[in-house]
């Protein structure tokens, strides 16, 4: 070990989703910090509903309004991610995304910086069989292939030398006691003891829990809540745009969203405070229903394909809680106590995405890692 | 297949506590309900912080009203011949107080007077009075000990016959006679009791995945029994902020020669040093009490601590071959040491939550009760049975009015 290495400080995030290991991979590029994701869940799991990212579409659509702070992140997320897109495989497919509207949109619109960005035209609006959308928009964006592109943010974050343990914490004072140690392996603990100074507090936490934020002792935090949201993934490949309707007011949700891989993720749903965790089957034929009327191509030769149309070509039916949070993201820092003893560490707080985890990973990383060094410079 | 026609009842949580109650519920109203059992945690896991009574010791020193039952039905179960045999001990225990002053006002400053063995209220009431009226076998032996019979520096004594449990040994138990009985055992986690309000058995995640995937209208539970103990706090829909651990850390030696207990209490905070044998030839030395100490590992520092203390207190934990030929040493004791282990008992500011919560529109359903069983802190094994049979009653009255 270098003794470069042994001048990093410690600093361990909590949760390995997009935002944990978003926010892991922006720390440990500084080159100052030794990360340690600790994670119940890691991408490599098996899909399970306390690991959000799994279930995500995702594409890079942003939700914020220009004066919301939140829009920001959301561009500078895009802006890397744009340009990632060309240098690594199988995570992104560039597509053009159309998105209809129930309300007139501003002007300029918060979507105006994406690439190609256009307003729909009255005809275009008007050629939706059944929808009568009041505005449109189009422009190019990416998508991710979710569990690829988790597995990418893993594998780019260990082979920087970053480590990642599965472990579950009840509370975050045992964190603040002594790091990873305890969730270390036996072999590891014996050479750690065996140093004056080994067992120690890390120099800082950064919790990225997203919905486990509301149970993890310590923070428990009662204003995370899950917003449901159910997903049909067809298998059409020869889907190569992206649409959704938003209709708010009727919290009704309609998109298509293709993968690279040709899975083609259809939904969905926005169930605050619903809590059931398996797909309802009722559901799920209603979201084919909306889906066909707003994108009948993905029936190819049929005018007005019905759920029985694509049925045959269903691949999975899910569900994933959206990390909701009353006052939206949390993204401060404070300072917890070292148990047993007098001195305090800072703790980042980066989670409360809702719907816009992928969106605003790396922008709400940037904002963590900021915090982090102003919390370590006093 | 269990019928369709039974109501289900899902008890959540398969610790002492779970166990007990479910095996109660089955026993007694088995002909009718269908009890489902679900746990994140196991008797058969390897040990979990988040599972405390394996890492209980577990001795019964009470005669409080919630504790003599459950004192009856295990001294029954700890004679020999039956199925429980190789999981309880039947001791001699003393108990020692370093002043007067620790029996008179035992734990009034304690957050959890009410969880913790509280047996010394109950002792006070013994000091006061002579006559003792109250009808529990190991009463019946229970003495006050004479100056003379006293160790230097303890100011007095008590002691009695009681048992030991083997808790690892005796969660199995609990949980084969369910089995036997026909009850049912499903682990998962409920994120939130919601889930299992609405989704019975199916509506949790780790829960078994209905035929053709996804869920249509599937019955929930007629009722949901929380024996979740420390995880009520975690728990969502219950999020208990009253709970907290009262943090335990104890070490295992193999001192087979130990065949009594022995406790001391130091002072009012409830600082104790304990000698617990099981009938296996373990004999668990102890022990601390952190309320908010979330540590998941034991310290080796505390360990030390134990240890010494255990030594000084007993220096009969070295082995007879040893003090035949000369003063033991801390040394020959150390080399005893099987295991290091902590736990979190589940204690909670005002006691025990035993009672029924209604709720209603779930998952579309109708009023659906939950009866909560837990906060038992340092007490649970020494409370199950009484608890659930508290929990059974509570139960039998809320199915009578849903």
């Amino acid at each position: 070990m270098s003794s470069s290495e042994n001048n990093l400080k410690e600093v361990v995030v909590l949760g390995a989703g997009v935002v944990g290991l978003s926010t892991a991979i922006r720390i440990q590029e500084t080159g100052r910090y030794r990360v340690t994701v600790v994670a119940e869940v890691l991408p490599t799991d098996a899909k399970t509903i306390k690991y959000t990212s799994q279930w995500a579409g995702a594409h890079h659509v942003s939700f914020a309004s220009l004066e919301d702070p939140r829009h920001a992140l959301d561009k500078e997320t895009f802006e890397e991610l744009w340009k990632l897109k060309d240098t690594v495989e199988g995570c992104f497919m560039t597509i053009e995304q159309t998105e209809y509207f129930s309300k007139q949109r501003p002007s300029p619109s918060p979507l105006a910086h994406m690439p190609e960005f256009r307003s729909l035209s009255p005809n275009e609006l008007g050629a939706l069989q059944g929808i009568q959308p009041v505005d449109g928009e189009v422009f190019n964006t990416i998508t991710f292939d979710t569990p690829v592109y988790l597995t990418y943010l893993s594998t780019r974050f260990l082979s920087k030398g970053g480590q990642i343990i599965r472990g579950s914490v009840q509370h975050i004072s045992e964190i603040a006691e002594s790091g990873v140690f305890s969730f270390l392996s036996h072999e590891e603990k014996k050479h750690i003891i065996s140093k004056p100074d080994g067992v120690k507090p890390p120099a800082a936490i950064v919790v990225c829990a997203g919905l486990g934020a509301r149970f993890l002792g310590g923070v428990e935090d009662k204003d995370v809540y899950p917003i449901r949201g159910q997903t049909v993934l067809v298998n059409a490949p020869w889907i190569k745009h992206g649409k959704t309707l938003s209709d708010l007011d009727a919290n009704e949700w309609t998109y298509m969203i293709p993968r690279r891989s040709g899975t083609v993720v259809l939904g969905g749903t926005l169930q605050p405070n619903d809590w059931n965790p398996t797909p309802r089957r009722e559901t799920s034929l209603n979201i084919l229903e909306r889906v066909l009327k707003l994108a009948p191509e993905l029936v190819p030769g049929k005018a007005q394909p019905t759920v029985e149309d694509i049925w045959p070509l269903v691949v999975e039916e899910g569900c994933g809680f959206r990390p909701g949070r009353t006052g939206g993201l949390r993204l401060e820092a404070d300072k917890i106590q070292v148990p047993h003893s007098d001195k305090t560490i800072p703790v980042v707080y980066n989670y409360g995405h809702a719907g816009s985890g992928y969106i605003a990973s790396f922008g709400s990383a940037r904002v963590a890692l900021g915090l982090l060094e102003k919390a370590l410079k006093e | 297949m269990a019928s369709q026609t039974k109501q289900q009842i899902i008890v959540l949580g398969a610790g002492v506590i779970g166990l007990t109650t479910a095996l109660k519920i089955q026993s007694e109203l088995g002909k009718r309900l269908d009890v489902v059992l679900i746990g994140e945690i196991l008797p058969t896991d390897p040990k979990n912080i988040k599972y405390t009574s394996q890492w209980a010791v577990a001795n019964l020193r009470g005669i409080a009203e919630l504790e003599v039952d459950t004192f009856k039905v295990l001294w029954d179960l700890s004679a020999p011949g039956s199925d429980a045999e190789e999981c309880l001990l039947r001791i001699h225990e003393e108990e020692y107080f370093a002043d007067d002053s620790i029996p008179i006002k035992p734990f009034e400053n304690m957050p959890d007077v009410r969880a913790f063995p509280f047996a010394l209220l109950s002792l006070n009431h013994l000091y006061r009075t002579p006559a003792v009226n109250v009808d529990a076998p190991f009463l019946s032996q229970f003495k006050r000990l004479e100056q003379s019979q006293l160790p230097t520096g303890v100011r007095s004594g008590i002691s009695f016959t009681t048992l030991t449990i083997d808790t690892p040994l005796y969660l199995n138990y609990l949980l084969n006679q369910f089995i036997v009985k026909g009850g049912r055992v499903l682990r998962g986690t409920a994120q939130h009791i919601h889930q299992v309000i609405e989704g019975g058995v199916y509506g949790f995640p780790g829960g078994p995945a209905l035929f053709g995937g996804a869920s249509s209208k599937s019955e929930g539970p007629a009722a949901v029994i929380n024996c979740t103990g420390i995880g009520a706090r975690f728990l969502g829909g219950v999020e208990d902020k009253k709970l907290y651990p009262l943090r335990g850390q104890t070490i295992i030696v193999r001192a087979p020669w130990v065949r009594s207990g022995k406790t001391f209490y130091k002072d009012r905070t409830g600082a104790f040093t304990y000698i617990i044998p099981r009938r296996s030839g373990e004999v668990i030395v102890g022990g601390t009490r952190a309320p908010n100490d979330w540590y998941a590992q034991p310290r080796p520092e505390t360990t030390e601590d134990i240890l010494q203390r255990g030594f000084a207190f007993c220096p009969d934990l070295a082995s007879p071959e040893i003090r035949s030929q000369r003063e033991p040493t801390i040394d020959d004791v150390r080399s005893l040491i099987v295991a290091e282990g902590c736990g979190l008992r589940p204690s909670r500011e005002g006691g025990i939550r035993l009672e029924v919560e209604w709720t209603e529109g779930v998952g579309g359903r109708g009023r659906v009760p939950v009866v909560h069983n837990y906060g038992h802190g340092g007490t649970g094994f020494q409370a199950s049975w009484a608890s659930a049979d508290i929990a059974l009653r509570l139960l039998e009255e809320s199915l009578a009015r849903a």
